[in-house]
């Protein structure tokens, strides 16, 4: 099925993973961490990554920004980035020069614990200096009057904040800090990886006000990764649900709410806690089971030790992404009589 | 005007000078000690000359050879005596040396420099070499190369200062006949200010430095070489890739700076066992420093020279430790902002 | 029968878990080798080696040979004869030094981290004050001055060998106490000095040992310069000595073959230190798997 048909009209997606793979090399074996993960981020949209602790969601980010621990090593896929000068990079075959020319201006990406993402050296202003002269985005007559209106828009007070350190700050302080650093370069496709599962509940608040602001301002192409669902539903255009190290199930976030697809969409979305839930004051009951071991993966479909659905075929294949419906796409043999990416 | 405001360091320079206070108790309390317990014949021979040269009674010339060598007035109560001591030290009153037949503050003035001299070079030339070394190895660690320079250092660093002292010795002054190994400079040249001179002092010096440089670089190689690695995994240095940083700039502001920074207060810890140390390898290459005074002052038991000497290498430690504290904050923004609210 | 099984399969643990990595690790072993070297040397050596006194003028400086495997010395004695009955001096007031050393900086840092505000305070400014004096010229002078007897020097090596380790423990002690299983224990309604020495304890064990081996050898280095400076050892063949008589009463080290067999008494001394240090690395790594190296 041609792109053309799937999305409507002429628009290619920002950034398009097809199979890529990774693992960890570790003394006992190698984690597949990203084990074959196919997705379309479209341009100008937000498009939220869920999953477990330890699906392989920061692991599938560092794989396409190439920036992965020692041990990692990728085993295969693409990552098709598009510029907005047209320009197309597959970002696992670039060299290390071109990585470093998209980290940061063309893709921002805001790690997880951006609490310790700062260097303890150095102020708050001197990372905006180093960061722009980096990129040779230095000016020194506008530059300045740059960082203050970004860091106003992160509602930080710049002429307190642009002269302290680290260490001065709090933890929802850095994060906005960090926030607003990557987006003075104007990345085009942001990355945020749990942006708010390190802050207490008022912060979150706050910082999902932010994002939304950033979001409607800029209207760059983001990606948000987190595991907290309901921060998903309030932000993300779209949706793709991460399980150990595979996408099982991509769409629209209201439709995927409305109508989960895959068995593990629709547990997750069942373990969160409505308003009765709240009310009488029950914690729902997650997803049963154990996450599986990414160091010997069930074979077959991953999820089919946890499934209630699972048939003998789910232990023995794979089953590949069907479109099962118009922009839903679900990895699960149960939709086998729906067309096939 | 508000006085923190000029002179920020206030509070780390008092919590200093009350350490060195205690330091220096503690260091005229092992001289008070010694000196206390000297052998009676060293005693003896000195008051008996004493008596016989001026004819007055032995007792009377034990009391002035106590209190015009090592400024002890030993009629007083013994408390008496150690706090006029402590004084008559922290004025400058070293004593007296029965083989130099000058007071001690005489010797102490041309052996300071030369331990200065050499250790300071020393010290700076190891730490450089250290810190460079230990970041390639932190870069590459987990490698082959890691691993033989690791094993390297910590040979290195295992070996006592006077071991590698005699090694370097042997090879490269007995053996191969390259470097002197006697004296601070040869004694046909003239001192002063020129060339010559210089070149020689560096030339007799050359053996001390490289037996402090050989010693210690290992050890901060090590300590660099696991900060390194350490916050090669830290988030700030992930971020800092993901927002493009050169390489050059994050091997020296984010990994450099970080790693190097918790190394200046060892810095300061280790200073009292350099210049400590200084005695045995002084006394090795006869090099005329504090040190070498201080194992002649043993072997001839002049007592006089053993506590000015002992007392002036406690206080060149304090001085160097307070340097380094005076520093720090220059260097460290966590530090002058702790001192700066202080 | 059972019990029987049961400390059998408990000791093949045991061996799987401790003593089978530090045989595996080159450098484990090579220290397992030298500690037991030095076991050796310093309880039967002197008996099985005679102390060789005569002097012999026309082997003055041998080089080593079968007869004389590490050489001679300036008269002409067998210096392999030296060594050993050295040793026993050379490994034991070190050691001695070391466990007052180990006791003492236990008890202040645990004591200082398990109370900790104002113990703690304390603990760091007498520290502080004591990591900053000349140490080794106080040994030597002290050593020089008070009454020689084994123990005075042990006591001396001692006065420094603790505020590092009690640094530390205290600074461990603190952070352990905020753990879980140390809070678990409290609500347990266990004492508190119970859990200190019951619960606590277990997880310094390797930090301990580990700081036993790196003093040990320490305080054998100090002793040695002490004595090669010229304090009087109370064994003629005190390895300091030795090395004292060699370079500055005999010039040894403008003799050829006296340089050579200097190097090669250094080169013992810097064996067995490397030995203990290797051996103390190789059980941290085993006490403390996170330092196995990965990939
Ligand atoms: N450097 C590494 N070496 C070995 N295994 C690793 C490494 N980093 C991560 N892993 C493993 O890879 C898997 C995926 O980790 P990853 O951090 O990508 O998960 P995640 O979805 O981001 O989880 P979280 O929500 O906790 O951040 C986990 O099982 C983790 O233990
Ligand atoms: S493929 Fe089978 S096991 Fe996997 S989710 Fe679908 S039904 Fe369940
Ligand atoms: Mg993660």
């Amino acid at each position: 099925m041609s792109d053309e048909v799937r999305t409507g009209k002429n628009f290619k997606p920002k950034l398009e993973l097809r199979n890529l793979r990774m693992e960890y090399l570790v003394r006992e074996g190698s984690i597949k961490a990203v084990s074959g993960v196919t997705l379309f981020v479209d341009e100008g949209k937000i498009t939220a990554i869920v999953g477990e602790s330890g699906s392989g969601k920061t692991s599938l980010v560092e794989t396409f920004l190439k920036i992965l621990p020692r041990n990692a090593r990728i085993r295969g896929g693409e990552a098709l980035l598009r510029l907005s000068s047209g320009e197309e990079v597959d970002l696992i075959k670039a060299d290390e020069r071109t990585m470093r020319r998209l980290r940061g201006k063309v893709i921002g990406y805001i790690p997880q614990g951006a609490q310790n993402s700062l260097n303890p050296v150095l102020t708050v202003e001197q990372h905006f200096i180093e960061t722009l002269r980096n990129h040779g985005l230095w000016k020194p007559e506008s530059s300045m009057s740059e960082i203050h209106s970004m860091l106003s828009l992160v509602r930080l007070d710049p002429d307190t904040v642009l002269k302290k350190y680290p260490f001065e700050l709090s933890g929802g302080m850095k994060q906005r800090v960090v926030i607003a650093l990557t987006m003075i370069l104007k990345p085009e496709l942001v990355i945020l990886d749990e942006p708010t599962s390190a802050l207490d509940v008022f912060s979150q608040r706050v910082l999902l006000n932010i994002l939304n602001d950033v979001s409607m301002k800029y209207r760059n192409t983001m990606i948000l990764i987190t595991h907290d669902i309901p921060v998903v539903a309030e932000l993300a255009d779209r949706l793709a649900v991460l399980y150990a190290g595979t996408v099982v199930e991509v769409g629209n976030t209201y439709e995927i709410f409305k109508e989960p697809l895959h068995p593990y969409t629709s547990m997750l979305i069942s373990a969160i806690p409505s308003v009765a839930d709240i009310y009488v004051k029950r914690i729902p009951k997650p997803v049963p089971g154990e996450p599986p071991s990414l160091l010997n993966p069930p074979p077959g479909c991953k999820f089919h030790p946890r499934c209630p659905y699972a048939v003998e075929k789910c232990r023995t294949s794979e089953p590949p992404l069907y479109e099962p419906k118009k922009e839903r796409f679900v990895k699960c043999w149960l939709y086998s009589g729906g067309e096939k990416l | 005007m508000d006085l923190k405001a000029l002179f920020p360091f206030g509070k780390i320079l008092g919590k200093r000078l009350v350490y060195a206070l205690i330091t220096i108790m503690i260091a005229s309390t092992v001289t008070f000690i010694a000196i206390r317990s000297m052998p009676g014949d060293v005693l003896y021979t000195l008051a008996a000359s004493l008596a016989e040269e001026l004819r007055i009674p032995f007792e009377e010339a034990r009391k002035i050879v106590y209190s015009i060598y090592y400024g002890i007035e030993i009629e007083k109560p013994i408390y008496v005596q150690y706090f006029e001591y402590v004084l008559g030290l922290l004025r400058g009153n070293l004593g007296y040396s029965t083989y130099f037949k000058r007071p001690v503050t005489y010797v102490v003035a041309r052996a300071l420099g030369w331990t200065v001299f050499t250790l300071s070079i020393g010290v700076s030339l190891s730490f450089v070499i250290g810190v460079l070394a230990g970041m390639v190895a932190g870069f590459k660690r987990g490698s082959k190369s890691d691993f033989i320079m690791s094993s390297t250092f910590t040979v290195i660093s295992a070996i006592p200062g006077y071991a590698i002292a005699l090694f370097l010795y042997i090879i490269l002054s007995a053996r191969l006949g390259l470097l002197p190994a006697r004296g601070a400079y040869s004694p046909d040249v003239e001192p002063g200010f020129n060339l010559r001179f210089i070149a020689d002092v560096l030339y007799h010096a050359a053996l001390p430095i490289l037996t402090y440089v050989v010693t210690t670089f290992s050890g901060w190689a090590l300590l660099i070489r696991s900060n390194v690695a350490k916050i090669l995994e830290e988030d700030f240095l992930k971020y800092a890739e993901a927002r493009g940083i050169s390489r050059r700039r994050i091997i020296t502001t984010y990994v450099g700076r970080n790693s190097i920074l918790p190394l200046i207060p060892l810095l300061a810890l280790r200073i009292g066992g350099m210049i400590g140390g200084s005695t045995l390898i002084e006394t090795i290459f006869a090099y005329p420093g504090m040190g070498y005074y201080l194992s002649i002052a043993l072997s001839i038991r002049d007592y006089g020279l053993l506590q000015g000497i002992f007392f002036m290498m406690t206080v060149a430690t304090i001085i160097g430790v307070i340097i380094v504290d005076m520093v720090t904050p220059f260097i460290d923004p966590r530090v002058r902002r702790e001192v700066a609210v202080a | 029968m059972s019990s029987g099984a049961q400390t059998k399969s408990g000791l093949y643990l045991f061996y799987l878990d401790f003593v089978k990595p530090v045989l595996r690790s080159g450098r484990g072993l090579f220290g397992l080798i030298m500690i037991a070297i030095m076991i050796l040397m310093a309880t039967v050596g002197p008996s099985l080696i005679p102390l060789d006194t005569k002097l012999k003028p026309s082997m003055r400086w041998c080089l080593p040979s079968l007869e004389h495997p590490l050489g001679c010395d300036y008269m002409g004695r067998d210096l392999l004869s030296m060594v050993v009955h050295g040793s026993r001096e050379v490994f034991l007031i070190p050691f001695i030094a070391t466990i007052i050393g180990i006791i003492g900086g236990m008890s202040v840092g645990l004591f200082a981290g398990y109370v900790g505000g104002v113990a703690r305070r304390a603990l760091t400014a007498v520290t502080d004050v004591w990591l900053t004096i000349p140490s080794f010229p106080v040994i030597f002078i002290l050593a020089y001055v008070l009454p020689k007897s084994p123990l005075t020097i042990a006591v001396l090596l001692a006065l420094f060998s603790w505020p590092g380790l009690a640094r530390a423990l205290a600074a461990e002690v603190s952070s352990l106490k905020t753990r879980d299983f140390v809070e678990a224990c409290i609500n347990l309604g266990l004492s508190k000095l119970y859990i200190l020495f019951r619960e606590i304890g277990p997880h310094l064990l390797p930090f301990v040992t580990y700081n036993f081996a790196t003093l040990f050898v320490a305080n054998m280095s100090s002793l040695i310069g002490i004595v090669l400076l010229g304090v009087a050892p109370l064994n003629p063949t005190n390895w300091g000595y030795l090395l004292n008589q060699m370079i500055f009463t005999y010039k040894g080290l403008l003799i050829p073959n006296g340089s050579v067999i200097v190097f090669l008494m250094i080169s013992i001394l810097v064996v067995i230190k490397l030995g203990v240090v290797f051996f103390a690395q190789a059980l941290e790594e085993v006490f403390n798997p996170r330092l196995r190296t990965y990939e």
